[in-house]
């Protein structure tokens, strides 16, 4: 029954989402501001060079992971000079996320995790759940209101595999905003991260963000 | 060892292989060592094997302790099998993986005061993106990458030999007889080295392939020995006696 309780908290969380092609792998999330005067809690955290999250739900469940998955890839990186995979690590949080569920006085995560990352076997995009499964997609879309999100990505995901970031980016954001309704998107509220097969994982600008949302923005009101 | 005193006798080693070798060539990496191990200045046995596959693309030769020897590859094979274990479609450790632990494991073996008495040489060819690998790790985790390696006596007997004739193209019958060379220089010169060799050899096409030892041909009928064996030296003992 806990798990039930946790994975509605990660539906609870605003909207994250990840996509993929061959070389990169982009994860773009809503922010939440708790009050006019407060600023926008971060949603996606950067892993390593290769590897970033973007989260739904407690903040402070991902603060764990995000520094538990620091420190591995860290680990990783010291004995054997290269990156973590990414499958070994989504794992590693699994089991971590599995010992909750089946212990009494201990609580699930309540928080879902969109991995991207670039390893030996290509791009990756992983999905984990309070529940301890994973798993693997093209594209997803986690938390509240996230099913808007994902009808946009089941529909453009057959043409996601030759792009560059920049293209995957702006569908990113057009799922986002399909999943906002009237939350207006702007670089306050909204985070986009990148990781490519020849470009280290990074947050884009706030100059950056708003020349895509001015982008996205024209293109839907002409459609 | 002493009652009540702290375990010593696995820091001074016993068991002791000589120099080995290492060299890129056009397909490869060749990898050398002579099969003598030593226990103390007595040749204890003439027919060890000093080298070993890690995987399908690494391989390792180590000079020194060589019970040490059989540890690293105890450790390295547990490394292996948790990389198949995980089934997740790839081997992620790398020729560079296992050169990077081996000095990991080497530092902290010397830092507990108890090292794992080797000079490795680690060579790989990775298979899928023909990367071609070749490093060195003492013991004491320093790690060492060139075109051609030494260890043991033969860094210092050989240094020169192998400067002059390395080459980036050379064939596997160049290399092979590089290698010769400079185990030939070393039978001559090193009393524990002895003049049967074995060499493996790693390529993009073929993985790791380890030879059947052989031996070497020396020369030792040269006038000067008869003289002063005959000659010279025999009257002074005579004399002595």
């Amino acid at each position: 029954m806990k798990i039930e309780y946790a994975k509605e908290a990660v539906k609870q969380g605003s909207t994250s989402l990840g996509l993929k092609s061959d070389r990169n792998v982009v994860l773009v999330s809503l922010k939440k501001s708790p009050h006019d005067l407060a600023s926008h809690q971060e949603k996606i955290f950067d892993i390593d060079d290769h590897m970033g999250i973007a989260i739904a739900g407690l903040t402070a469940d991902a603060r764990y992971l995000c520094k538990f998955m620091r420190s591995e890839c860290l680990n990783y990186w010291y004995t054997h000079d290269s990156h973590h995979p990414t499958e070994r690590l989504v794992n590693k949080i699994a089991k971590k996320a599995q010992v909750k569920t089946s212990h009494p006085g201990k609580r699930p995560f309540g928080v879902g995790l969109l991995v991207g990352s670039v390893d030996e076997t290509g791009t990756h995009l992983f999905e984990t759940c309070p529940s301890g499964n994973y798993y693997e997609y093209i594209a997803m879309a986690i938390g509240a209101r996230s099913q808007s999100a994902k009808t946009y990505l089941e529909k453009n995901y057959e043409l996601f595999a030759s792009l560059g970031w920049e293209e995957l980016a702006k569908h990113g954001l057009r799922a986002l905003k399909a999943s906002a309704q009237e939350t207006e998107l702007t670089e306050h509220n909204v985070s986009v991260g990148f990781v490519g097969a020849d470009q280290k994982f990074r947050l884009l600008t706030a100059e950056e963000l708003r020349s895509y949302l001015a982008e996205i923005n024209d293109s839907m009101e002409i459609a | 060892m002493i009652s009540g005193q702290p375990r010593t006798h696995t820091q001074v080693p016993v068991n002791i292989g000589t120099s080995v070798m290492g060299l890129r060539y056009k397909d490869g990496i060749m990898l050398a060592a002579d099969t003598a191990v030593a226990y103390g200045s007595m040749k204890k046995t003439k027919h060890a094997q000093r080298m070993a596959a890690i995987s399908s693309d690494t391989a390792i030769a180590c000079s020194g302790e060589m019970s040490d020897f059989q540890e690293l590859l105890k450790i390295f094979r547990e490394k292996h099998d948790g990389d198949v274990i995980e089934n997740d479609g790839a081997l992620f450790l790398k020729p560079t993986d296992y050169f990077n632990y081996l000095s990991r494991v080497q530092y902290q073996r010397r830092m507990k005061g108890d090292p794992l008495w080797n000079g490795s040489i680690i060579g790989g060819v990775r298979q899928d993106s023909g990367d071609v690998f070749l490093g060195m790790v003492d013991l004491y985790g320093t790690k060492v990458e060139g075109n051609f390696l030494l260890t043991g006596l033969a860094a210092h007997y050989c240094q020169v030999l192998m400067q002059n004739s390395w080459r980036a193209d050379l064939t596997e019958a160049e290399a092979r007889a590089i290698i010769e060379d400079c185990m030939k220089v070393m039978f001559y010169r090193d009393k524990k080295a002895s003049d049967e060799i074995q060499i493996t050899t790693i390529t993009k096409d073929q993985g790791v392939k380890i030879h059947d030892p052989y031996r070497i041909q020396g020369e030792w009928n040269f006038q000067f020995f008869h003289d002063k064996t005959n000659e010279f030296w025999r009257p002074i003992r005579i004399y002595n006696n």
